[in-house]
Parts: C-alpha cells; sequence; structure tokens
C-alpha cells in the first residue's frame, strides 16, 4: 500500500536529517528549493473578460466584485506551478542522492580512468589561488567505497518501492 | 522487507561509507564535473585523431594534475595548474583549460569553466598576462552539476554568455534537466546537453559527438 502523505513527509524528515548528517546538506538545501519552487505544469484555462456594468445580462462568473464573463474560445494554456505531494518530496531527494553520490562515484572513477590512459598516475587535485593546501583530492576509489555506493543504491531503491 | 527504519539505518550506514571529499559541497561537485566534461572533451579529440597529453604551465609534462577550484587567469603561477594538450597532425595545436577567465566581444572578462582554445592564443596569454579573446577560442563550455532540476536562472546567465561569445562555440552541460531551462535554451536555439554522466551512456555519446564536430570543423578551418 502506498504511503500516506503524513507517512512521506516524515520519511523525507528522516532522510533529510540522516543526509544532513553525512555531510550532504547542500543535497538537502537542492532540494528543499525546488520543492519551495514548485512543481512545475501546464493548465488548460478558461479565458475571462471584463464585462461593462451596463451589458450585465449575461450570467456573471462571481470573481469578487469584478464582472466578468467567459471569453468564448478554446481554453489557453498557461505555465503555472502545484506544490510536490509527500511522496514526490521524497521521490526528489532519492533522485538528488543518487545524483550526488552514485553520480558522482561513477564520474570520479570515469576521471581516474580516462586520464590513467594518458599516464596520470598521481593525484588529480583542486586548489585555489590563495590557498596552500588542496582542498580535495582525487585517487582511485577503493573497493569498500564502491560496496557502500552499490548498498546505498540498493536502499534508495527500495525506499522508491515504499513509495 | 526491510522496514522504512531498517533502510534509513542502510543508507546511513551506506553513506559513512562511501562519501568522497567532492561530495561534501556543491562547488566540490561542480569542481569534478568540470573536469569530468574536459574528459569526454578530450576523449573526442582523441576519437577525431589527435594527441593529447597534459602539461603544467612552464611547458612540462604533468603526472599530478592540479585544477582551480574557482576561476582564475590562465597567466596564474599561484600553483602548477595543469592544462590539456590537444595535437591533430599537421593542424595547430589546441589547449584546454578549466575554470579561467575570457575576454567577449565587448572586452568584458567572463568565467570559463571548460575553455579549448588555440596554443598561440594561450601562450600570448600567458607570456603578456591578458586573458584569451573569444575570437581564438573553439569551445567554452558552461558546466552544471545539481542534484536536483537546474533553476531558470542558470540558462538565462548561460544566454547572456552567448550573446558575448560567438555563440555556436558555447555549450552548456548538465548532469541533471529541467524542462524550462531546455525549452528556454532550445527556442534561443543554443547548444544543450544534459543527463551527462557516466551512467547515461546515450547522452554522454551524444555530447562527446558534438565536441567531434567542433573538432572536425577547426580542422576543416585551419
Amino acid at each position: 500500500m502506498p504511503l500516506s502523505d503524513t507517512d512521506a513527509r516524515k520519511l523525507f524528515d528522516d532522510l533529510a536529517n540522516a543526509l544532513v548528517e553525512a555531510r550532504l546538506k547542500w543535497v538537502v538545501d537542492q532540494t528543499q528549493e525546488q520543492i519551495d519552487f514548485g512543481k512545475f505544469e501546464e493548465k488548460s484555462v478558461a479565458q475571462l473578460e471584463e464585462i461593462a456594468r451596463s451589458s450585465a445580462g449575461d450570467v456573471p462568473v462571481d470573481v469578487g466584485s469584478y464582472e466578468v464573463r467567459q471569453k468564448p474560445g478554446k481554453p489557453v494554456k498557461f505555465s503555472t506551478t502545484r506544490p510536490f505531494t509527500g511522496t514526490e518530496s521524497v521521490q526528489l531527494l532519492i533522485d538528488a542522492v543518487s545524483r550526488a553520490v552514485e553520480g558522482l562515484a561513477a564520474i570520479e572513477s570515469t576521471i581516474v580512468s580516462e586520464f590513467g590512459e594518458l599516464g596520470i598516475t598521481g593525484t588529480i587535485q583542486f586548489i585555489d589561488d590563495g590557498e596552500t593546501e588542496p582542498a580535495e583530492e582525487l585517487s582511485i576509489r577503493d573497493d569498500r567505497k564502491q560496496a557502500a555506493v552499490d548498498q546505498l543504491a540498493e536502499a534508495l531503491s527500495a525506499v522508491r518501492e515504499i513509495l | 522487507m526491510p522496514t522504512i527504519q531498517q533502510l534509513i539505518t542502510q543508507i546511513e550506514t551506506a553513506l559513512g561509507t562511501s562519501l568522497s571529499p567532492s561530495m561534501a559541497t556543491s562547488s566540490a561537485a561542480c569542481d569534478l564535473y568540470e573536469i569530468y566534461v574536459l574528459s569526454i572533451a578530450i576523449r573526442a579529440a582523441r576519437e577525431e585523431g589527435a594527441a593529447v597529453r597534459f602539461e603544467l604551465p612552464d611547458g612540462s609534462a604533468a603526472k599530478t594534475l592540479t585544477f582551480r577550484r574557482s576561476p582564475g587567469h590562465i597567466w596564474s603561477h599561484a600553483h602548477p595548474y595543469s592544462h590539456a594538450v590537444i595535437e591533430f597532425p599537421s593542424k595547430p595545436s589546441l589547449e584546454a583549460h578549466v575554470g579561467i577567465y575570457v575576454s567577449g566581444k565587448s572586452g568584458v572578462i567572463h568565467e570559463a569553466d571548460l575553455a579549448i582554445l588555440r596554443r598561440d592564443e594561450a601562450l600570448t596569454c600567458r607570456n603578456s598576462n591578458v586573458p584569451p579573446r573569444q575570437s581564438k577560442i573553439i569551445a567554452v563550455v558552461e558546466c552544471k552539476f545539481y542534484a536536483t532540476t537546474l533553476g531558470l536562472h542558470l540558462a538565462r546567465g548561460f544566454m547572456g554568455l552567448c550573446t558575448d561569445l560567438t555563440a555556436r562555440n558555447v555549450y552548456f552541460v548538465t548532469n541533471t534537466e529541467s524542462a524550462t531551462a531546455e525549452r528556454l535554451l532550445s527556442h534561443h536555439r543554443r547548444n544543450w546537453e544534459r543527463r551527462v554522466e557516466p551512467r547515461n551512456a546515450r547522452e554522454v555519446e551524444r555530447l562527446r559527438n558534438t565536441f567531434q564536430t567542433a573538432f572536425l570543423n577547426f580542422q576543416a578551418m585551419n
């Protein structure tokens, strides 16, 4: 049975807390930003037109103090957003973790392999002009890390099945 | 079937072991992604028959690669930043740099996540402490690594970059996707590619082919 919206939102919070603990707050932040923006969708809408009070013999559409009626013709498409459901929010967070961890792990392996073919046998490091020590270093990922990435993928897949 | 709590525990355990420094911040992930896109460009050049090697600013061969974490000038000697040298037979040599400033048509200086330019221009710039001119650049790539859908503002920013560089040589590449950003870029006929990461072979191949076409055109015109 699919999760209720309340359960899905609790799952989102639990998962988000685990990610923050694991130093992946940026993944949670990006996901939350997307959730705050809302889900993009197109909506067909009947256009309205304002009518003069003198011609109010037509049946007016009630939109507060204005007197309007539905404009003849086909509905038109508007781009809009709607709130994400709890389940959709969890789905977004799972996809985000997958991109950040599984995606970057695959990228690291590819870089090491591709540059290895060009004779790069040492480390790959990142440093800024003003720094004295590299902020990050990249070397061949060990089997233990890859096993953990695979385990993560498996767990994320199981969560997807619950939704 | 495991409970939700068991799955959360499994995720926590896996995260504890699987993370590397490049996953710790958004900017570190972006740094790594730029290098990944460079690797695709290099692969494309090799597929087109180029010899590729890594070099340090003084011209010596690089065994350890050093890249910038934020944009800098091509002539910087703060650290031995590496670049790739791309040589097609009987053609002018090229260099590929990550995170350098380049000069647009207006003379305004822009950041280029990845820039592939003529080597003679790069040598001139390193010698005279000036940024490369857009007319000497074969390709500029804007690389965006995001965990979620891209914000539209990123595509809008890219549109601005295209107006001051030669638009046909400028590419927007991301690991993720965005219906609105893609619609905007397509509508304005910009070069873009989405979902580029090793798990998506089709998209990676399409980007590599795009770079191969850019190298093919360079060879035809030089």
